[in-house]
């Protein structure tokens, strides 16, 4: 996450999508997944994550609230958000066509999720997609900025 | 709609109470914050830097994104009222090293360095490139103690406090 603070659920979620996606593992076998959601309307975000086994282990938390729950509300938004940075996309078809097309290109490839909070002038989420090479290989960075708590409440208000 | 955001993956975590923060219009704090974070921009121009600064989230992050790789600054940490300059220098730095730090890796990152690389490079490089070795020394020795006040993870990087700011040494 590269975030200084870190709570249980973060570091869950965080070590189940990025260990999925390391490199180590071959994971073609996802592909059928995500294409469901890389086409809006032929899936829901929210089904991929449980098939995938992509959610947070609610029994190994400490905090009251149910991260499971709000990791699904969170996922509903990527389908119901349009994403500013991905014209004519919802944020979960952006997401969804970057993983398909980078498991296209490698089998192997590394994926890695960063989730950035932002008072998002472009809308309550946006979703971008960057490729970067370090030394090991082509690393594709998935980000996700997204309006804040206190910020929506504010703005609901 | 209310839902339960908060700090790191913004889904999971509490945001402080207003009562811990000075209010976002006040000047101070918005100054101090800005001064270090050009500071930071002028010395390491490879790093995008930013601030959001209406938030009451005590954090901040590096990340990669369309803009390269970033550093921001939340408004929780940079307006709280129990951390002072040192802390949020600190922070800057650690976060600055995770993108500049080199091996050993994040666990769950291979884009970044690790959490005890980070703080390393925080002290022996970052902070002392900004400020000089005098002043790194109390801004490293000061900014892990006022964190680990506020935060309890960070009571495990003030038990290694002393070895960190030898090494800077």
């Amino acid at each position: 996450m590269g975030m200084l603070f870190n709570t249980p659920a973060t570091i869950d979620i965080i070590t189940k999508l990025n260990a999925r996606y390391d490199g180590k593992t071959a994971r073609g076998g996802d592909i059928v997944h995500h294409q469901k959601i890389a086409t809006h309307g032929g899936g829901k975000a929210r089904d991929v994550a449980a098939a995938l086994a992509l959610t947070p282990d609610d029994a190994k938390q400490s905090i009251a609230t149910k991260p499971t729950t709000n990791w699904n509300q969170w996922l509903d938004f990527l389908d119901l958000h349009d994403n500013a940075k991905d014209v004519g996309k919802k944020c979960s078809e952006t997401v969804g066509n970057a993983i398909v097309s980078a498991l296209t290109i490698d089998n192997k490839y590394v994926i890695e999720f960063y989730a950035v909070p932002d008072c998002n002038s472009t809308g309550f989420i946006s979703v971008d997609c960057t490729t970067v090479n370090i030394p090991s290989g082509p690393v594709l960075c998935i980000t996700a900025y997204t309006m804040t708590f206190d910020r929506h409440k504010n703005q609901a208000h | 709609m209310v839902f339960n955001w908060g700090v790191g993956l913004p889904i999971f975590d509490d945001i402080l109470p207003r009562k811990d923060v000075w209010p976002e219009t006040a000047v101070w704090p918005r100054l101090r914050a800005e001064a270090l974070l050009s500071r930071f921009q002028q010395r390491f121009p490879s790093i995008h830097y930013d601030i959001y600064w209406e938030t009451r989230l005590m954090n901040a992050q590096a990340f990669i994104g369309s803009k390269g790789r970033c550093v921001r600054l939340y408004g929780g940490l940079g307006r709280h009222r129990r951390l002072g300059v040192e802390a949020i220098a600190f922070a800057l730095a650690h976060e600055t090293g995770h993108h500049l730090g080199g091996p050993p890796r994040h666990p769950h990152y291979s884009t970044i360095s690790s959490e005890e690389r980070a703080d390393e490079w925080a002290c022996e490089t970052g902070l002392p490139q900004l400020f000089g070795e005098s002043v790194a020394r109390r801004y490293a020795e000061r900014g892990i103690r006022q964190l680990a006040a506020v935060w309890e993870k960070y009571k495990q990087t003030l038990s290694r406090a002393p070895d960190l700011i030898n090494a800077a040494e």
